[in-house]
């Protein structure tokens, strides 16, 4: 029911943001870099399941606090053009761990169930907490003790709104249609201190229901049996600055959401990228992907005709460079037009076989918000040894610098 | 289906697009192991199986991510921490050098580059349309590297395999595992000059090693024969000009003095372990602090240190029982197999290490930690998570207090 809410509320998720007064404070000194340590927001920066061949092509994904209290992990499953079509909680009991397969979810139509009076809570779990807003009791309904499965209306417009298809509860498309049933998207967890109904566009979210708890890590598991690899990658760790204090410059994770107004203190993500390629030789034939999430901004987050895209669309790409290892360069016009891209080496034309690639994902349509050409991104990749083996790592990046 | 915009572009965008890049500002952050250009890079294990060479290998591919030039210093330390073997590596502007550990180890084979000044016509080391070329003159003589012979290949070997010194039998540079893996760990500094020293050097960091944060990179343990590679980034150490007396990764052969500006690493980690299973296992990768030792001791006594002291692991399942896991992490590199090498009662859930010892005396000493799943047939592997930063000396526990959890209680070692 609560899962069946959350989808329709796509229908509307295109409200009015608040305009949240922020004050600038110094921040704490560890923010404002992509550090591999508990946040407050974890991102997943992508995660796929092919629907018809679940076996072929799926994602798990974990989640564990590492603190000794328990929090609501509140998860929001967004797709490739950073459309909110899903959201739950998750009661984690101090030093929790909860996995997530996305055939269960997307398939099965399962959701995690937890709660103050269904999760275990051993002896360093610390105690109950009935959090306010939640379903506190064993009797499944709302969240977070989940009834499963959930309607066969809601996931099959999941399945619709992942794949870029008509959704008739969202009256229109949410995402790219690639032609496949693949679906993908991404997914961002939120340390909250209740239960909601809120998606992070919501313009309560931040004010109402999330916390600055830095207690969160992860990772994501892509799983390709049929290909011969596995790989997994961490979820990218979000620390939120102390309570009283913000991320310098107000730029944060979710400003776009919030008017530019950092009242999210989520540390924001950088822009330039340099990551690894292996596009062919003995083993690489597979080439490597280019996994890339960006920040989208400008128009609504909700779904729009079909046969259209999103105001913002496409997302505008400098010319990527591309080294070889004789420091050869090769600058080729890109696109990774969307809020979730993945592009292989193999169809990009790469002239050389190995090297290293610059992705500069600056767009204009963040500096109204921020006063400044700076737009987020994620870039990881992953290179494919065919029937062999695949390897997995975040591109490196250049600092972010959270001032203007 | 999205469109995409392929081919040449103008000659102006190009130039735009280059002066973004190349103007971009590289500030070093410290107390933070972000994966940005750092002045030092460490790759905090490697194995080499010398018996086959279709066994475990481990490469680490690094990039120049400025226009000009560098010079790097490669070390490859020991499991005991002792400096095995270094070489110098020079880099173009936007030059990449991948070094498979087997042809250094196995074969004796040393990465090729040299300077303007060594290879006038850029036959060593190709220039690129925007790399800069420069002379460094104190590699005359030293680039491009000669490789190993026997007898410097052959005590390389023992003393990554820890076994007695073929030039000088009664010494030891590692611990003895009696089979034919390498075993060790390698860091990568930019340096100003080619050098003999290393960082456990009088000299090193007053004059040779340099705090510019130029390089990326990555890590891959690779073995053919059985089709499996762990792919993971280097661990991007930034410098600084830090304050006298600040915690810095080299800190043990500096006297703790800071000079060396590297920022250092935390010593607490929380990964996430599947297994043991008839399926499913999970193994650590994880490098620990060591006293300064600048050569081999003797066979027979080993370092006073080891083995270094180990608090019991973390366990915890999805249901959060808990589980103080024995553990032996002896030396700077170690594997642990959360399957056969501890007693696991849980099929999955997290693993939290609390690596601190006392062997740094009155200090916190740094770690690293690294994860592999066995997952069926596939493998995958990412770094850990880290829970503290030594850096400011926040701890484990005062790091997660956020007055929500006041009234935390500390680790209490009890058994689901």
């Amino acid at each position: 029911m609560s899962a069946a809410i959350a989808m329709r509320r796509a229908l509307t998720a295109v409200l009015a943001l608040g305009l949240v007064a922020a004050f600038a404070r110094p921040a704490a000194a560890a923010l404002c870099t992509i550090d591999p340590v508990p946040g407050a927001t974890l991102l997943y920066p992508i995660f796929e399941l092919d629907l018809d061949s679940p076996a072929t092509n799926d994602t798990v994904l974990t989640v564990q606090n590492v603190g000794g209290s328990a929090v609501i992990a509140h998860l929001t499953m967004w797709t490739d053009w950073a459309v909110p079509i899903l959201d739950l909680d998750i009661y984690l009991a101090g030093f929790d761990v909860q996995t997530l397969d996305m055939k269960e979810l997307l398939l099965d139509g399962m959701l995690p169930v937890t709660g103050s009076a269904v999760s275990p809570h051993g002896p360093l779990a610390g105690p109950r907490v009935a959090f306010p807003g939640c379903n506190n009791t064993t009797t499944p309904g709302d969240g977070p003790v989940y009834h499963n499965p959930i309607s066969s209306q809601l996931l099959g417009n999941l399945q619709l709104a992942l794949t870029g298809n008509f959704s008739p509860m969202l009256g229109g498309c949410a995402g790219s249609n690639r032609g496949n049933r693949v679906a993908r998207g991404y997914v961002t967890i939120d340390a909250n201190g209740r239960c909601s109904l809120l998606f992070p566009t919501s313009a309560t979210y931040f004010s109402s229901v999330t916390t600055r708890r830095n207690v969160l890590v992860g990772d994501l598991t892509i799983l390709r049996p049929a290909a011969a690899h596995a790989v997994s990658l961490p979820a990218v760790a979000l620390e939120a600055a102390p309570e009283g204090q913000s991320v310098p410059g107000n730029r944060t994770f979710y400003g776009r959401y919030l008017n530019g107004d950092g009242s999210d203190a989520r540390e924001p993500l950088p822009t330039i990228f340099e990551a690894r390629y292996f596009n062919g030789g003995v083993f690489f034939g597979g080439g490597t992907d280019f996994f890339v999430w960006r920040e989208t901004a400008g128009g609504s987050y909700g779904s729009v005709q079909c046969g259209t895209n999103p105001a913002w669309y496409p997302l505008a790409t400098q010319p990527v460079s591309y080294f070889n290892e004789q420091e050869g360069v090769s600058d080729q016009n890109e696109s990774f037009p969307i809020a979730l891209d993945v592009q292989s080496t193999t169809s990009l034309g790469l002239p050389d076989q190995f090297g290293h690639a610059v992705l500069d994902l600056q767009h204009p349509g963040v500096t109204p918000l921020y006063g400044a050409p700076k737009a987020q991104a994620w870039v990881g990749w992953l290179a494919v040894a065919p029937a062999r083996f695949a390897g997995s790592v975040p591109a490196a990046s250049f600092p972010v610098s959270c001032t203007p | 289906m999205q469109t995409r915009v392929r081919g040449l572009v103008g000659a102006a965008l190009l130039l735009c697009a280059f002066c973004t890049f190349s103007a971009l500002p590289v500030k070093a952050v410290q107390c933070a192991i972000d994966q940005v250009p750092a002045a030092t890079l460490l790759m905090p294990y490697f194995e080499v199986d010398l018996s086959n060479g279709s066994n475990v290998t481990s490469l680490l591919a690094m990039t120049n991510t400025a226009a000009t030039a560098t010079l790097t210093h490669v070390t490859i330390w020991t499991d005991w921490g002792v400096p095995a073997l270094g070489f110098d590596v020079y880099f173009t502007g936007y030059d990449t050098q991948t070094i498979n550990l087997r042809d250094v180890i196995g074969s004796g084979l040393i990465p090729r580059t040299a300077s303007v000044g060594q290879d006038p016509f850029n036959t060593i080391s190709p220039r690129g349309p925007r790399s800069q070329d420069i002379n460094i003159p104190s590699c005359n003589g030293i680039l491009p590297p000669a490789n190993l012979d026997a007898a410097a290949l052959a005590d390389l070997k023992a003393k990554l395999k820890g076994e007695p010194i073929p030039s000088s039998p009664t010494l030891c540079a590692g611990s003895p595992r009696g089979n034919q893996i390498a075993r060790g760990y390698v860091t990568v500094d930019v340096v100003t000059g080619c050098t003999a020293l290393n960082p456990s050097s009088a000299g090193y960091f007053s004059g040779i090693a340099s705090n510019n944060n130029v390089l990326v990179g990555e890590m891959l343990i690779n073995a053919l024969g059985t089709n499996t590679m762990w792919a993971y980034p280097l661990i991007h150490l930034e410098a600084a000009t830090l304050a006298p007396s600040s915690p810095s990764f080299y800190g043990r052969y500096v006297g703790d003095s800071g000079t060396d500006g590297r920022e250092p690493l935390p010593a607490s980690y929380a990964t996430r372990f599947v297994g043991p299973s008839p399926t499913n296992s999970s193994r650590l990768l994880v490098w620990r602090e060591t006293p300064a030792m600048s050569g081999p001791v003797a066979c027979a006594g080993g370092p006073a240190w080891v083995p270094l002291q180990t608090t019991a692991l973390q366990l915890l399942d999805e249901a959060t029982h808990a589980f103080p896991a024995a553990a032996s992490l002896p030396v700077a590199a170690n594997a642990i197999d959360l399957a056969a090498d501890v007693a696991n009662p849980f099929t999955q859930g997290l693993a939290i290490l609390q690596l601190d010892h006392p062997a740094m005396g009155s200090r916190h000493a740094q770690a690293a930690v690294l994860a592999a799943h066995g997952l069926g047939t596939l493998e995958s592997a990412f770094p850990a998570s880290q829970l503290d930063d030594l850096c400011a000396n926040q701890r484990y526990l005062p790091l997660l207090i956020d007055g929500f959890e006041n009234g935390f209680v500390p680790w209490a070692g009890k058994t689901p």
